[in-house]
């Protein structure tokens, strides 16, 4: 399961699922020049409309701080992952029918803002804000779902 | 002239892509991206960088700064009064396979 928002915050959180075990998706970098790729690059310039980025003034600078970036991006991706401990919490409703429900939480800055429980497990889930507030999406094979 | 480098989340996400990808290689890879954004700072032109143009704007780039990968990026030119070039913006904006 790949979590992401579109908050532009920090967003903490955490996914509790009551069969202990969430798969991990290997993360994939797309090829240059397929469709794929120009979505992401038209996504890139609306990170920049919507205040999405760092700005370093220098290239030395941002030498300087690459590192405890990458730091961070792998103490986020741990987060992301979505993986549970052995034995994790199971704060998710009982099974259903023998499906395995998934509860998704977001958190941010410590405070819940979204959660919603999947009875199949999410290929993606995400925090997104509109004009009613913070909602939870999820990704299925089947299609999205919104909570 | 100063250069102001502008990752966008976009990119750092992709950065963290091609962390998982690479592993132990990583290191190497970060200094070819900031070897690169050295050379781009004081870039003549000249065609002497493995970079392309894409796009329909004219100011969008791919450069080959590691085997088989790409950064693209965006570059932005501020001036004076006088039309004269102050500053460089290169804003990031991911990290992908070169095709």
């Amino acid at each position: 399961m790949d979590v992401s928002n579109s908050t532009g915050q920090n967003t903490g959180y955490r996914v509790l699922g009551s069969g202990g075990h969430i798969p991990r998706q290997r993360a994939r970098l797309s090829t240059f020049g397929t469709p794929e790729a120009m979505q992401e690059d038209l996504r890139a310039e609306q990170d920049i409309r919507e205040g999405r980025y760092e700005t370093f003034s220098s290239v030395e600078e941002f030498a300087r701080q690459l590192p405890h970036r990458l730091q961070r991006i792998r103490e986020e991706r741990l987060i992301l992952a979505g993986e549970l401990p052995p034995g994790g919490e199971a704060e998710s409703p009982a099974p259903v029918s023998g499906f395995e429900p998934f509860h998704v939480v977001f958190q941010v800055e410590g405070r819940e803002v979204a959660s919603a429980t999947f009875f199949k497990e999410p290929t993606v889930v995400r925090l997104v804000e509109d004009e009613w507030g913070f909602r939870v999406e999820a990704d299925h094979e089947h299609g999205r779902l919104r909570a | 002239m100063d250069c102001l480098v502008i990752p966008s989340d976009t990119f750092y996400e992709r950065l963290s892509s091609l962390d998982e990808e690479l592993g132990s290689s990583t290191a190497d890879a970060l200094s070819a991206l900031v070897e690169a954004l050295k050379r781009l700072k004081s870039y003549a032109w000249d065609g002497s960088l493995p970079l392309k143009p894409y796009g329909s704007s004219g100011s969008s780039y791919e450069y080959e700064f590691y085997p088989g990968f790409v950064f693209t990026f965006r570059r932005e030119t501020e001036r004076d009064r006088w039309k004269q070039p102050v500053r460089i913006k290169l804003v990031l904006k991911s990290v992908q396979r070169a095709s």
